[in-house]
């Protein structure tokens, strides 16, 4: 698939192996889609600290914070959702005050298996009533693919009730044509195993949603020849070179696997789980790049953009 | 603690930090370096990820305690061990369990059922189960466990309480007794906790609430030893030979999340014993002219290589030189503002980032031969 389709979608989750850089990732495709006439909001799941604060470099909490020209950012906290969830579902608010008010509610809200994950879900998929599209920052891996098997636990579990009816809702959204995954991932050989695997597990676990793309963070495109291998080669094999020589070999030896396990993880993302992979030029280090934190998050939604065009011209 | 003490000595090691810094790779390579002096030394992972078995080489192992074959030359012992959620959770109910029926009737509720996939927590609860079972055991001399990649890295400690929470009496006969005397149909309710009740089974379903109330019903009397256990496992964690370790890499995010970590293990008294920087870049030298340095050298070596071979090289390789060098330059300044996040006797570990992928046991005991304690300078600033 297109990244231009796969942006076009209402709902894009966001997952991948920690580390890979998904919030960034996020942040990134919501600089990328937002334009006029199309509002885009940016959300975390119910997290301690928020990391969209860092690629936004600006405080995140539950209410949506426009962060740029119609990009909105928030992370959807579980007490606020809790409200968001029982207006949507319980009417009348005397009652939804006597939830939100009684102690021993809100502890069994708290502990009832699912619960809390459902509510924060629920007022994820909720945002769609407000913005044209919204991009999820997932949890990782394994945890993100147990929270969208939650609805389908709680649909099962509970057969009657607002909450069964809610859960088939988020289900149907879900599997829904308008919704799309993409995995976070870097050209590293265990990076790329966790995603195949991950992307093997939700195919099991989630048949119907569909999982279209991965996003390859970090890469190197293969610009070295094979001459210059070869003479790269033949300077690391001297030896008494001195401390600067072996600095310079050094780097250039970082740089040539960097090309190599890039060509490496295309190769395999393409053979072994057969998705559209779209990568990203390594740019620097993260909070400590030229330009601050925004600047990092810039760069790749220009790369997006870019891509986006490319297509366009490619179809015409 | 220098890192050697800390691996000759302890006898839990408990890797915590976010995910993608190397954690399960930095938990194998303690455990290896440990039965590499002569220990016998369990890995305990909880990620379904296979990345433990990735780092030791093996394509998977199982839910049992699985033995790595080492080289001859090594005395100790190393073994590894993934948890599965659901089996040990089948595993205690079987062990609390006072007779057959309760058993079958636990197993096959639908709550119990989900419980392991859909409660947040009971993978970190049943770790500390398993976690506890293996120490008190005796069989090992260290067990290093390597803790799940939670964004929210309070779960790791919580996560345990929230389950006994759960099931604690207050709040279970606050639930039940509704439902027991709607068992015995004997009156109508007209408390509030029943009115509550009854705006649950609306919010929740009825059916739902009934099944929930089963599982709780007999789960009741197990709560005294989930309670118990918890508290015990909560007292080895604070015990003498216990050791937390934060792992992280040099990135702002990662090292967000290990200062987050140093402050709630201190918050709860916890044993740490620093925090390890794993994949640093390795200090590139000043930067240097590549043509002055290499160019003679590179001329002569690629005279039967293509015409511009050499000078494509040399520019690339003053290229990445200078990239390099600025991100060491910048991991080196994350490094030192962690060090200023330390308590006074907790160190701080470069671990450099090696050339090529660790995925076997030659590469993984290479991780902590160029381990570096960094020397923090005094006076060391004082705590607030």
């Amino acid at each position: 698939m297109k990244l231009k389709d796969f942006s076009s979608r209402r709902l894009l989750l966001l997952t991948g192996k920690g580390g890979t850089g998904k919030t960034r990732v996020a942040a990134a495709l919501g600089l990328a889609t937002g334009q006029p006439g199309r509002r885009v909001l940016v959300v975390e799941v119910d997290v301690q600290r928020s990391a969209l604060a860092e690629a936004f470099d600006t405080e995140i909490d539950h209410q949506p914070k426009q962060v740029a020209p119609n990009v909105w950012a928030a992370n959807i906290r579980f007490q606020p959702a809790l409200k968001d969830w029982l207006d949507r579902t319980v009417r009348g608010a005397r009652i939804v005050g006597m939830i939100l008010n009684n102690p021993m509610l809100q502890v069994f809200l708290g502990v009832t298996p699912g619960a809390r994950e459902l509510v924060v879900l629920s007022s994820v998929i909720g945002q769609l009533d407000h913005f044209d599209q919204v991009i999820v920052d997932m949890p990782a891996s394994g945890h993100a693919v147990s929270m969208l098997g939650i609805p389908d636990t709680a649909f099962s579990l509970m057969r009657t009730g607002p909450i069964h009816e809610r859960a088939a809702q988020i289900v149907s959204v879900l599997r829904g044509e308008d919704t799309a995954m993409g995995i976070v991932a870097l050209p590293e050989e265990m990076v790329v195993n966790e995603t195949v695997e991950l992307y093997q597990r939700l195919g099991q676990i989630l048949p119907e949603l569909s999982v279209p793309l991965v996003f390859l963070n970090r890469c190197a495109a293969p610009t070295m020849t094979d001459d210059e291998h070869k003479l790269l080669a033949r300077l690391s094999g001297e030896k008494g070179l001195g401390s600067e020589a072996e600095a310079l070999l050094l780097a250039g030896r970082w740089d040539a696997e960097l090309e190599r396990a890039t060509a490496d993880s295309l190769g395999r993302l393409h053979s072994e789980i057969g998705v559209t992979v779209v990568p990203f030029p390594r740019l620097g280090v993260l909070g400590g790049f030229a330009g601050g934190p925004v600047k990092v998050t810039e760069q790749m939604a220009g790369a997006l953009r870019r891509r986006m065009l490319t297509e366009e011209k490619g179809a015409s | 603690m220098s890192l050697a003490s800390m691996i000759a000595e302890s006898r839990l090691i408990i890797c915590v930090g976010s995910g993608g810094v190397g954690k399960t790779t930095t938990a194998a390579a303690i455990g290896l370096k440990a039965a590499t002096e002569g220990r016998k030394v369990l890995v305990l992972t909880i990620d379904p990820a296979r990345r433990l078995a990735n780092s030791l080489g093996l394509s998977q192992f199982g839910n049992d305690e699985t033995k790595i074959t080492l080289e001859s030359s090594i005395k100790g012992e190393l073994w590894a061990m993934m948890l599965d959620t659901q089996s040990t959770f089948d595993a205690l109910i079987e062990r609390v369990s006072p007779d057959e029926g309760t058993r079958e009737r636990i197993l096959n509720n639908r709550v119990y059922r989900h419980m392991s996939d859909s409660f947040g927590g009971s993978q970190e609860y049943m770790a500390t189960e398993q976690l506890y079972e293996v120490v008190v055991s005796g069989r090992y001399d260290l067990v290093v466990l390597d803790t799940p990649p939670v964004k929210n890295a309070l779960d790791f400690l919580e996560s345990p309480g929230r389950l006994v929470r759960f099931l604690d009496k207050r709040i279970l006969s606050w639930f039940l007794t509704p439902y027991e005397e709607k068992r015995s149909l004997s009156r109508i309710f007209r408390s509030t906790s029943a009115m509550i009740f009854k705006l649950l089974g609306y919010v929740f379903g009825r059916e739902f609430l009934d099944e929930l109330a089963e599982f709780l019903f007999i789960f009741r009397d197990l709560y005294d030893g989930f309670r118990e256990r918890h508290e015990a496992v909560i007292a080895l964690f604070s015990k003498a030979g216990t050791t937390f370790v934060v792992v992280t890499a040099p990135n702002g995010p990662s090292v967000a999340v290990a200062q987050y970590f140093l402050e709630e293990l201190k918050a709860r008294t916890m044993p740490c014993a620093g925090v390890l920087i794993n994949q640093m870049h390795p200090v590139f030298g000043k930067v240097a002219d590549p043509s002055l340095v290499l160019g003679t050298l590179a001329s002569t070596l690629s005279e039967d290589l293509g015409p511009h071979t050499a000078k494509q090289l040399l520019a690339r390789l003053g290229a990445n030189h200078r990239r390099l060098l600025g991100l060491s330059l910048a991991e080196q300044e994350i490094s030192r503002d962690l060090e200023t996040k330390l308590g006074p006797s907790q160190k701080l570990w470069h671990i450099p980032r090696l050339e090529g992928e660790v995925h076997d046991l030659k590469a993984l005991g290479r991780v902590l031969e160029h381990a570096q304690e960094v020397n923090i300078p005094s006076p060391r600033p004082t705590e607030v």
